[in-house]
């Protein structure tokens, strides 16, 4: 804690350095936050000027440190996925310091049980998310609350969606935060806010549980300059996002061998990412810009679904399909086969000079919008993003292999089912039909995906470091490793923030819906720290 | 895969063996070879006689004269339509395409080269 004079204004600064406590320093507050990334962030902010003392642990400081990023490596095994030491950032912001900002709501059926889709079904609906996705939008500072692409055509009539039947094929609705850099944004407003303590520098190594495992005690907390602290709270949260909150659970084995929460063997499997995949292209008979589905527009971007009758219909997996001038996708590479470094910064670094993005997106969007240029064109690429069907065999695991701080390392293994292949084959096709029954051209599935196996997918494909499913929700504790309140099922006071509570992933990415999430579980929070 | 094409065929020149729609993007050796694959995958329609018959079915007039051109190729773009919206497609070379116009393709690679 620092004490600052400013003015003869005492301004007390909440933030400690965890490396320059005494060794085995002792920590108290009501509530103990582990990982300030956008969901740990959004949470302490919720309790802001609050009576309860918040203790918000971050493992690295407030920028990029290789020796601390190096605490993320780890193995994979399985369809070819990113490094898993730049698949995620470790310090004040978490990943936010990088993403793109694209936000976009989970549909009704994202969250209903559909007798096709296994272990599909959360124990909460749309509407049960809809006033804390309104909240989240202040948080990702993006500016009004609509997803209709009517709507957005009223607002600019050049927003011309293609003519196809919208009982099959709608237009899926972005949104785009700045993107907000929760590190930059929230630093200042979370370090002065009184009840608030940030440490930095505290990673959680392992979590106390009392004798018969129904309530955490106390947190470990270890830096590499050697030193161990505790951390004692009434509440705590762990918000490290889908892979590093299993590997957490996991390797809290000392009371529970197979892991914390870890008793139906739930912890880390299904872990879910969405296939991204450059898969097909839509030709028309006439060049056209299709401006509302180009991301070069400021403020939204629509691209193709499929309507939930129409996957009920097909028993297929939710997914849409991104439109880009073929001739700017032919020049770009997958992903996957130019984030393969292990420092993010070079993959970052690599990802602009293919895509000629310039640091702040959102002012190249306005750039571009702004430019009017014409921009039409006669083929178009198109990517389906793909939610991933629940699968066991999917998982993040502990390696043989540990930290610097002596901690096992994650190991991931990315397995799909048959129902990705068939679900892409099958949104292909109905695109395809509708564009051909518009009569506005034809679309064309690549060679890659058309391979006649029903499992594989194109070494193309690729993923939008979205990490779910690994301590997926479900009221049953045979099915969940969390329940509705995102409270780990049989212990009392240990609650998890994030994608790895999502049962299935939609086919949108989940930033927005981790920070809805995250504000509907710091409102359940309130509550019971009542009681 | 489609290229860009400098000399588009003419569908209305010849509107029973080019499709119209694929004419806009698609070269004439790409036309040929959806046509290839298709004969390939369906033998019973392997010949110049049958497609003719499938295209233009209890059409003798047209039947007679279709391949030179003295056709009108509008019901036939009115068909294909029709085929999408009963969602009676099929996938040739990755295409999403009707019968229709896959007989299109076929039976043009039994013509000579047009360009």
């Amino acid at each position: 804690m620092c004490l600052v004079i400013f003015y003869q204004t005492i301004i007390i600064i909440m933030h400690i350095d965890a490396r320059e406590l005494d060794n085995n320093s002792f920590i108290e507050g009501d509530i103990c936050i582990v990982g300030a990334g956008a969901a740990g962030i959004s949470i302490a902010l919720e309790f802001m000027n609050s009576p309860y003392k918040v203790i918000l642990l971050e493992g690295g400081g407030f920028q990029y440190e290789e020796r601390i990023q190096e605490l993320y490596n780890g193995k994979t095994t399985g369809q070819p996925y990113y490094p898993l030491k730049s698949a995620e950032l470790h310090y004040f912001g978490g990943t936010t310091g990088h993403w793109g900002g694209m936000c976009s709501l989970f549909d009704p059926i994202a969250f209903q049980k559909r007798e096709w889709v296994e272990l599909s079904g959360w124990p909460i609906t749309q509407n049960d998310l809809l006033s804390h996705y309104k909240r989240a939008h202040i948080n990702l500072d993006i500016d009004g609350f609509d997803f209709s692409a009517s709507s957005w055509q009223k607002k600019d009539s050049s927003l011309v969606p293609l003519p196809l039947d919208n009982s099959v094929v709608w237009n899926k609705i972005w949104r785009f935060s700045p993107p907000t850099r929760f590190g930059q944004k929230y630093k200042d407003t979370i370090i002065n806010a009184k009840n608030i303590h940030l440490y930095t520098y505290a990673n959680v190594v392992d979590l106390n549980a009392n004798a018969d495992i129904s309530k955490v005690q106390s947190v470990m907390v270890k830096n590499y300059t050697g030193k161990t602290h505790t951390v004692k709270a009434k509440k705590f949260v762990l918000a490290c996002a889908g892979i590093q909150n299993a590997r957490l659970l996991l390797a809290s084995n000392k009371q529970a061998p197979k892991g914390l929460g870890n008793n139906n063997d739930l912890v880390g499997r299904y872990f879910m990412e969405h296939l991204e995949i450059k898969s097909a292209e839509l030709w028309l008979k006439k060049e056209s810009a299709l401006k509302l589905y180009m991301i070069n527009y400021p403020i939204v971007q629509a691209e193709l679904a499929v309507t939930p009758g129409k996957q009920a219909e097909y028993k297929i997996l939710n997914g849409i399909v991104s439109l880009t001038p073929s001739e700017i996708a032919r020049k770009t590479p997958p992903f996957i086969k130019i984030w393969s470094n292990e420092d993010p910064r070079e993959n970052e670094k690599q990802v602009r000079e293919v895509y000629k993005i310039a640091p702040e997106d959102l002012m190249t969007r306005i750039k571009n919008h702004i430019s009017g240029k014409k921009n039409e064109h006669q083929a178009f690429e198109l990517t389906i993003r793909l939610e991933q069907a629940p699968n066991p065999l999917s998982r993040i695991t502990l390696s043989s292999g540990k930290d610097e701080l002596g901690m096992p390392r994650a190991a991931l293994n990315w397995a799909f089912t048959s129902l990705e292949k068939k679900s892409i084959l099958k949104i292909y096709e109905i695109i395809g039909q509708q564009v051909g029954a518009a009569g506005i051209g034809r679309v064309k599935l690549k060679d890659d995906i058309l391979d006649g196996d029903e499992k594989s997918v194109p070494a193309s494909t690729s993923g939008g470091w979205h990490h779910m499913g690994t301590t997926r929700m479900n009221n049953d504790p045979k099915f969940g490793v969390v329940d509705e309140n995102c409270k780990i099922h049989g212990i009392d006071n240990i609650y998890i923030a994030g994608s790895s509570c999502f049962p299935t992933g939609a086919g949108v990415n989940p930033t927005l819906t981790i920070v809805a999430m995250s504000i509907r579980l710091a409102d359940h929070l309130k509550e019971v720290i009542k009681l | 895969m489609p290229v860009f094409i400098k000399t588009r065929l003419n569908a209305r020149r010849k509107p029973l063996i080019i499709p119209d729609v694929l004419s806009h993007f698609c070269d004439e050796e790409t036309i040929r070879e959806i046509g290839l694959n298709y004969r390939s995958r369906f033998p019973a329609e392997n010949s110049r006689k049958k497609l003719i018959e499938l295209l233009l079915p209890g059409n003798k007039e047209s039947k007679s004269s279709a391949s030179e051109g003295n056709f009108d190729g509008d019901e036939l773009k009115k068909h294909i339509i029709n085929e999408f919206h009963s969602n009676e497609i099929i996938l040739i070379n990755g295409w999403v395409l009707t019968a229709t116009e896959a007989r299109q393709c076929a039976l043009l690679s039994f013509t000579k080269r047009l360009s």
